[in-house]
């Protein structure tokens, strides 16, 4: 049952988000060409040689260039912002608008519903976050290789300091993995248990959900800043100059949020879970 | 040693009540049995208590008191798989094709007859390729009608299936109504036009101010009373 | 197109009363088959179990009989059919007598305005025909 809950949740989130990451890798190929095909002209441009004696090259080249970031910045937005909005109106129509009838009588639990819904939702932000990054990647290595620049690979120096303060770098890698996800699973479950707070009002359903989010991240906001408190305390200062201090301390950061993550998130499920099960108040 | 003066009913509700936080009984105290095989009108103006009845059927709302068995089970995950329930607007997702629409439903519930489903499609000419937004109102509604009548339920929950729907339509909604029924289900009609309908129902159930006033079958009515049920309805509700 | 059925009385009643009209007509020759009763209840826009009752109640008349293997049929007693067919005209000329007699008609007047609208009906019919052959 869960499984063909996500089947038919992938199928009908598909279709935009679809569309979506595919013009954001369209919009990079295309940087990409630009910038393997502008760059030396930009160069010649730069010092004060022109192709054919005119400027108007390098002004087609400055319009371009301005549509294609005003372009890059709005794919970049919809591919984040916009993923999790839409996946948020999903959420709330689905559960909880005229859609709500069918999807609380289908012969199944709440957990399974919720669950399919966070499934699909995380799967499809962590893909749309790894495709903006490797977009950003894609783009500055073109610009690196096109303007003969020397790209620089840190992360064996970096992975060896850790080795040296006797830090183990895979657990350092699972330990950022993991708060990745539970990052992700908490902003999601973040939208979903607003959403749930936000149906049980009569009227201004809108509303009441923003409202709550609102308080929520309010919330994470004073327990963030406690957290880091905490931890300030904890952290030794005085030998702060020495790497292995440093990343000692930024590993215990880092595992502070991961904890608080992961409790937040069960704390939303249930939340969510308990509003979807007892407290269902459909139009 | 099966005791055959106890049928077990496929619908009891024991003193069934629901309070909303702020607001009156909208359900008060109901006590009902209704059998298999019976075509049942719930009937009661606006505010008796139909709509929360039916929600608390499904699963969709919590009773505050009493409680709800369909088929010796409390509202969950057993009692939809067996519950057919047609709400009163449109529930569709509106940018799904009718056949997609179907396919859903057939691969939610094991009893969803696909076979019956498109005959009766095709005998209305609406195209499977057709997006539901695409369909008039009426269409839309027919299309949730076929969908809900084509599972073999052992409950079929419609909510006001007939109202604002034109007079060919209605005679439609009723045949189908009629071809589905079969000896081993109930079918709940809740309507607030009873004329149309009443010759369909086997027994009738009145809702007044959240309490069940009436549980009798349609034919004591007309022999007792010597009246029609919507005439009956009128006289019950004009003190 | 459903039935006129009257909803203040009962239905299988009325359902009753068409089916012995029909079957006494001859619309239903005896012996035929009558089709199941979801059938008849889906043409009627009644309830099955009404139009069981409807059956059941023909069966105890002995217009209908049911057979495990040839299903429902209209009774092949042809004598069952004339006897419910002179029932339903008795009440017919019954009723008509008794309401002519509410309007002061005595027999005889009864009698003379019967052969007189029936003579009329007659000519009726010749002039449409005659009119039909005309154009």
């Amino acid at each position: 049952m869960l499984g063909k809950l996500i089947k038919h949740e992938f199928k009908a989130v598909g279709k935009f988000l679809t569309i979506v990451a595919s013009f954001m890798v369209c919009l990079t190929l295309v940087g990409a060409i630009g910038i393997y095909v502008f760059t030396p002209h930009l160069y010649f441009y730069l010092n004060g040689i022109t192709i054919d004696g005119t400027q108007n090259l390098s002004f087609f080249a400055e319009i371009m260039t301005s549509l294609y970031v005003l372009a890059y910045f709005a794919s970049a937005f919809l591919l984040t912002a916009g993923t999790y909005i839409y996946l948020w109106i999903r959420f709330h129509n689905s559960m909880y608008g005229h859609q709500g009838y069918l999807t609380n009588t289908l012969p199944t639990t709440p957990a399974k519903l919720i669950m399919a819904k966070m499934i699909t939702a995380v799967t499809w932000v962590s893909a749309s976050i790894l495709l903006l990054i490797g977009s950003i990647m894609v783009l500055a290595t073109a610009t690196a290789n096109a303007s003969g620049a020397k790209t620089n690979n840190n992360l064996p120096e970096l992975a060896a300091l850790l080795r040296e303060s006797r830090i183990s770098v895979p657990w350092t890698i699972v330990l950022y993995f993991s708060l990745a996800v539970a990052a992700i699973i908490f902003s999601v479950m973040m939208m979903y248990g607003s959403s749930a707070l936000g149906q049980l009002a009569k009227k201004n359903r809108v509303f009441a959900t923003l409202g709550f989010y609102f308080a929520m991240t309010m919330v994470i906001n004073v327990v963030g800043t406690f957290a880091l408190a905490v931890n300030a305390l904890i952290i030794n200062r005085d030998k702060f100059g020495e790497y292995f201090y440093i990343f000692r301390g930024i590993n215990l950061i880092g595992f502070t949020f991961l904890v608080l993550a992961v409790v937040g998130a069960v704390l939303l499920y249930f939340l969510t879970y308990y509003v979807t099960s007892k407290r269902l108040n459909l139009e | 040693m099966t005791n055959t003066n106890e049928t077990v009913s496929l619908v009891r509700l024991k003193n069934l009540s629901k309070k909303y936080p702020a607001g009156p009984m909208a359900v008060n105290d109901v006590s009902l049995r209704l059998e298999s095989g019976k075509i049942i009108g719930l009937l009661g103006p606006n505010g008796s208590g139909k709509t929360t009845l039916i929600k608390m059927l499904n699963g969709l709302l919590k009773p505050s008191s009493g409680t709800i068995l369909i088929d010796g089970n409390r509202p969950g995950e057993v009692t939809k798989k067996i519950v057919s329930y047609l709400p009163e607007h449109t529930y569709l997702p509106e940018n799904m094709k009718v056949k997609d629409v179907i396919e859903y439903f057939a691969d939610f519930y094991a009893d969803f007859k696909t076979e019956r489903a498109y005959e009766m499609l095709s005998s209305l000419q609406i195209g499977q390729n057709s997006y539901l937004k695409t369909l008039s109102k009426g269409t839309k509604e027919k299309v949730q009608l076929i969908l809900v009548m084509s599972r073999d339920a052992k409950l079929f929950i419609l909510d006001e299936p007939i109202a604002g729907v034109d007079p060919a339509a209605r005679d439609y909604i009723i045949k189908t109504i009629l071809a589905n029924y079969n000896e081993n289900a109930t079918i709940l009609l809740s309507t607030h036009i009873i004329t149309d309908i009443e010759n369909i129902l086997d027994e009738v159930v009145i809702l007044e101010n959240g309490k069940a006033i009436v549980h009798s079958t349609v034919e004591e009515i007309r022999e007792q009373k010597g009246k029609s049920i919507d005439a009956y309805f009128r006289e019950v509700f004009s003190c | 197109m459903s039935w006129k059925l009257d909803s203040d009385r009962p239905i299988y009643t009325q359902i009753v009363e068409r089916l012995q009209i029909q079957i006494v007509a001859g619309e239903f020759a005896p012996g035929s088959r009558l089709k199941s009763v979801r059938d008849m209840a889906m043409e009627a826009g009644v309830n099955p179990n009404t139009m069981q009752r409807a059956f059941t109640e023909l069966e105890r008349l002995g217009l209908v009989t049911t057979n495990r293997s040839t299903g429902r049929q209209v009774t092949e007693e042809t004598e069952m059919i004339q006897k419910t067919r002179n029932e339903l005209a008795q009440t017919q000329v019954r009723d008509f007598l008794s309401r002519m007699g509410e309007l002061g008609f005595e027999k005889k007047e009864v009698v003379s305005l019967l052969n007189a609208e029936s003579k009329n009906a007659e000519s009726k019919t010749i002039e449409i025909k005659e009119e039909t052959e005309n154009d």
